[in-house]
C-alpha cells in the first residue's frame, strides 16, 4: 500500500503547504544566542540532578560504603561476587524479569483493548477515556494499598467469589509463592493501562478512515482490519508503549512495596525492593551495586527492544 | 514562494522577556545552591553549652510513637520556651531514618533502638553523645541500664520506657472455654495447640502480611540458647546461626503451620488483623512482645486488653526475653553545637524526672526509674509481664547480636510457605551476619 506509518509527518506536510501567514520565527544567529543564554541553566540542573548521581552510583557500587564507617574503600567487584554467590541476585533478577515480561504483555494487551473500544470520539468515549486515566494519576503506593485491601483474605474479590460459588471461596491472592507475582503484575498494569490506552488511541486516530472503509467494502472482518491495517499503522505507538511499559516494569517499586512488601517469603522481591532493604541495613555499597545491576538490566533489555521495534516501524 | 515577510529580528519586548527569563532561572539556581547547606557532623564532643540559650530543637521518632509522648515533647517546648520540631519518620523506621542520617542530617534527640547492631549503624563513637553520666541512669531499675545502650563500655543510649518482653499472649476466655491452662513447657504447648484446634478456635494467629511479626516466635524459642550464651559465641565466630538450637526454633514454628494450628491467611494477615483476632477471641494465642499491649489498647480499647494474659515462651529456664525499644529509648546526636547538645541532655533529664509520672500515665506502662511508682490502672496483662520480667528476664537475641542477620521476618515467611527449610534459614542468617560483621569490623571476621 505504500502508506508510511508516520501520522506526524503527514500533519506537518499539511501546514507547510497551507500557505497560512505564520509569525516570524527567530533564525540562525538569534537562535544560537537564545540557546547560549538559556541552555546553561537546564544543562547544569540535568548534570547535577541526573548525570552526577548516575556516575557516582557507578563509582560507589565498587566500594564498601556502609553506615558503619566513615571511610569508603575501593573493593573492586567484591559486592557483585557477594551478590552472585549468595543466590539473592539471581533470584531477584529472575523475579524482576518475570514481572517485567508479565507487565509488558498484560499492560499492552489491556491498553490496546481499551484503545480499540475508546477510539471513536463520541461524548461517552471521551468521558470513559478520562475515567480510564484516573488510576494513572493515583499514587502507586495508594494503588498498592487499595488492591491489598481488595485482594485480602476477607476482601471484596473473595466475597464476590464466595457469593458466586455459593461457598466460602477464600483464595490467598497475595499469599502464593507461585503466582502472587502475576497478581501484582496485574495491579501494576491496571494502574498504568490508561496511559498505554491513550497512546494507542493517539496512534489509532491517525489511521486513515478511507483505508478502513475500503477494506470493509472488500469484506474484511474486524479482526482482519486490526491485524492487517491498524496494527502495522500504529507501530510507532507500539514502540513507545512497549519501551515505556518495559522500563517502568523493571523499575517498579512502590506498587510492590505497598501490596506485598516483597513477600510472601521473597516471592515478589524485585531488585528495587532488595536495594531498599539493604540500604536500610546500612549496606550502601551493596545496595548501590544491586541498583547498578538493575540499570544494566534495563539497558540490556530496553535498548535492543526499542531498536527492533523502530526497525519494524520503518519496514512497515 | 513564501507568503510571510521576514522581520529583521525580535522586538524589544521579546528580547527583554528572554533576558528576564534567563535572569530568573539563574537566580533561582544560585539561591538553591547557596541555601540549605548540610551541617558537618562533629567528631569532637562540644564542651560547655547552655541549654537555656537554645531556641529550637528537633526530634525524630517512629510512627508508632504514642501521641501522648508527642504531646509531652510539645509540653517540654512550652515549659522551656523552645520551638520543638518533631519529625515522625514513616516505616520502615530504621531504613528511612538512616537515609537522612547518612546525608548528614542530625536531630537533637533521636528515638532509637539501644542495642549494639542498631547503635553501630550510627557510628556512635563519632556521632553520639556519651550519656553515661545522666542522673537518671543510676536510678534505672531491673538492670535495664546495664543491659542496653553500651558500645565498648561507653553508654550512648538512654532508656526511659518499659522494655518489650517477648512471649505468649493469649485470650483468657478462649483458653478457659477449651479447658486449657497457659502452657509453660513445650509439651504443654503442643497439647494446648491440639485442644484449642479441637475446640474450634484458631490456636495461634500469624501475621505474615507484616513479616517482622513472624520472627518473634522463633526468636522466643531461642530463649534457652540465649541464656546459655550462644549469641555471644556467634558474635565471636565460635558458633554459627546454623546451630541446632536456632534451626529447632524455626522448625517449631513451621510445625505449628504444618499442623494446621494457625489461621488460613497466615501469609497475608496483618499485625492489625492479629490484634483484632486476639481481642475478639477468633484466635487463642499470638507469639508477640509486650508492645502488643499499647497497640491493642489503641486499636481495641482498654476492654480489648482486659481479657488478655501473658506467659513467657515455654522454655527450660522459664526466662522472659526482653529488649528496650525505639519508643522508649533515645540517643543524643553530636550536632557540634554545645548549647543544642546541652538542651538534649536537659530534655532527657526532664522526661525521666519532672514529667515521668505523666509519661507513665500516658503510656500505661510500669515505671523503670526508682522513686516513681507504676501508674494506677495498669492492664492485668502488663502486671503479668512485669512479674515475669522481674523474676527472670534475659536479654533478647536481637539485643545480644552484634551485627545484622538480614531480614529475619521475610526469611521466616519463606520458611512458612515452604520455599526454604529451617536449615536454609540458618544458613541465610549466617551469611548475612558474616557480611555485616565484616562491615562493622567485628573481631574474628
Amino acid at each position: 500500500m505504500g502508506v508510511r506509518g508516520r501520522g506526524r509527518a503527514a500533519a506537518t506536510d499539511a501546514s507547510a503547504t497551507s500557505g497560512r501567514r505564520t509569525r516570524s520565527r527567530p533564525h540562525g544567529r538569534q537562535r544560537a544566542r537564545d540557546a547560549a543564554l538559556l541552555l546553561p541553566v537546564p544543562l547544569l540542573l540535568l548534570t547535577v540532578a541526573f548525570l552526577l548521581p548516575t556516575v557516582l552510583n557507578l563509582a560507589y557500587a565498587f566500594t564498601d560504603w556502609s553506615a558503619f564507617r566513615d571511610e569508603i574503600g575501593f573493593v573492586g567487584l567484591e559486592n557483585f561476587t557477594d551478590l552472585a554467590t549468595d543466590g539473592i541476585l539471581w533470584q531477584d533478577l529472575r523475579i524482576t524479569l518475570l514481572y517485567a515480561v508479565a507487565v509488558t504483555l498484560l499492560q499492552n494487551v489491556l491498553g490496546l483493548a481499551l484503545a480499540l473500544g475508546l477510539e471513536r470520539s463520541h461524548r461517552w468515549n471521551k468521558a470513559l477515556r478520562a475515567l480510564v486515566f484516573v488510576p494513572v494519576l493515583l499514587s502507586p503506593l495508594a494503588v498498592g494499598f487499595l488492591w491489598r485491601g481488595i485482594l485480602s483474605y476477607d476482601g471484596v474479590v473473595n466475597d464476590v467469589l464466595a457469593a458466586i460459588a455459593g461457598e466460602a471461596a477464600r483464595v490467598e491472592w497475595l499469599g502464593s509463592p507461585d503466582w502472587t507475582l502475576f497478581v501484582v503484575a496485574f495491579v501494576h498494569s491496571w494502574k498504568w493501562m490508561g496511559l498505554t490506552a491513550l497512546i494507542y488511541v493517539a496512534g489509532l486516530v491517525t489511521v486513515p478512515q478511507e483505508l478502513l472503509e475500503a477494506a470493509r467494502v472488500d469484506g474484511a472482518s474486524g479482526w482482519r482490519l486490526l491485524r492487517s491495517i491498524k496494527m502495522p499503522l500504529i507501530a510507532p505507538a507500539v514502540t513507545v508503549n512497549v519501551a515505556l511499559t518495559l522500563i517502568g516494569a523493571l523499575n517498579s517499586f512502590d506498587v510492590i512495596l505497598s501490596s506485598t512488601g516483597g513477600g510472601p517469603g521473597r516471592a515478589t522481591e524485585v531488585l528495587n525492593v532488595y536495594v531498599f532493604q539493604q540500604f536500610g541495613n546500612g549496606a550502601f555499597g551493596l545496595a548501590t551495586a544491586m541498583s547498578l545491576v538493575l540499570l544494566l538490566t534495563v539497558a540490556v533489555l530496553a535498548v535492543p527492544a526499542v531498536v527492533l521495534l523502530r526497525r519494524r516501524e520503518v519496514d512497515l | 514562494m513564501r507568503a510571510t515577510t521576514e522581520r529583521p529580528g525580535p522586538s524589544g519586548f521579546r528580547r527583554a522577556t528572554r533576558w528576564a527569563a534567563a535572569g530568573l532561572a539563574g537566580s533561582v539556581l544560585l539561591a538553591a545552591c547557596s541555601g540549605g547547606s548540610l551541617d558537618e557532623p562533629a567528631s569532637e564532643p562540644a564542651e560547655g553549652g547552655d541549654a537555656a540559650a537554645v531556641e529550637s530543637m528537633s526530634f525524630w521518632a517512629a510512627q508508632e510513637m504514642p501521641p501522648a509522648v508527642i504531646d509531652l515533647i510539645e509540653r517540654y517546648g512550652e515549659e522551656r520556651d523552645v520551638d520543638v520540631e518533631i519529625t515522625t519518620v514513616p516505616g520502615p523506621f530504621e531504613q528511612n531514618a538512616l537515609t537522612r542520617w547518612t546525608a548528614g542530617d542530625r536531630p537533637d534527640v533521636l528515638f532509637w533502638q539501644p542495642f549494639e547492631q542498631r547503635l553501630r549503624q550510627l557510628q556512635p563513637e563519632q556521632n553520639l553523645q556519651d550519656v553515661g553520666d545522666l542522673p537518671a541512669i543510676a536510678r534505672t531499675k531491673y538492670g535495664i541500664a546495664e543491659g542496653s545502650g553500651d558500645i565498648d563500655g561507653t553508654k550512648y543510649a538512654f532508656t526511659f520506657g518499659f522494655p518489650a518482653v517477648y512471649g505468649l499472649f493469649y485470650n483468657k476466655a478462649v483458653l478457659q472455654e477449651a479447658g486449657v491452662e497457659p502452657p509453660t513447657t513445650q509439651e504443654e504447648l503442643d497439647a494446648a495447640l491440639t485442644s484449642l484446634q479441637q475446640s474450634g478456635t484458631t490456636p495461634v494467629h500469624l501475621a505474615g502480611g507484616d513479616p517482622w511479626t513472624l520472627q518473634i516466635g522463633p526468636l522466643s524459642w531461642m530463649t534457652d540458647a540465649a541464656e546459655d550464651g550462644l549469641i555471644e559465641q556467634i558474635n565471636s565466630a565460635d558458633a554459627e546461626w546454623t546451630d541446632p538450637a536456632v534451626v529447632e526454633a524455626f522448625a517449631n514454628l513451621k510445625d505449628v503451620v504444618d499442623g494446621g494450628f494457625t489461621n488460613p491467611d497466615f501469609a497475608t494477615a496483618t499485625y492489625v488483623d492479629q490484634q483484632a483476632a486476639l481481642a475478639s477471641g477468633e484466635a487463642a494465642m499470638a507469639f508477640q512482645a509486650s508492645w502488643l499491649v499499647p497497640a491493642m489498647t489503641a486499636s481495641a480499647g482498654p476492654e480489648g486488653v482486659e481479657d488478655i494474659g501473658y506467659v513467657p515462651m515455654p522454655s527450660e529456664s522459664g526466662a522472659a526475653m526482653w529488649q528496650a525499644t525505639n519508643l522508649g529509648s533515645m540517643v543524643l546526636p553530636r550536632t557540634g553545637n554545645a548549647d543544642q547538645e546541652a538542651a538534649a541532655r536537659d530534655f532527657a533529664t526532664w522526661l525521666s524526672d519532672d514529667a515521668y509520672a505523666d509519661y507513665l500515665a500516658a503510656t500505661g506502662e510500669p515505671s523503670v526509674f526508682e522513686g516513681v511508682d507504676d501508674p494506677a490502672g495498669l492492664p492485668t496483662v502488663m502486671t503479668e509481664v512485669l512479674e515475669a520480667f522481674e523474676q527472670q528476664g534475659t536479654r533478647s537475641v536481637s539485643a545480644r547480636t552484634a551485627a545484622a542477620t538480614g531480614a529475619v521476618g521475610p526469611l521466616t515467611g519463606e520458611l512458612l510457605i515452604g520455599v526454604k527449610t529451617a536449615e536454609q534459614v540458618g544458613e541465610s542468617m549466617q551469611s548475612e551476619f558474616v557480611k555485616n560483621a565484616e562491615l562493622v569490623g567485628l573481631e574474628g571476621f
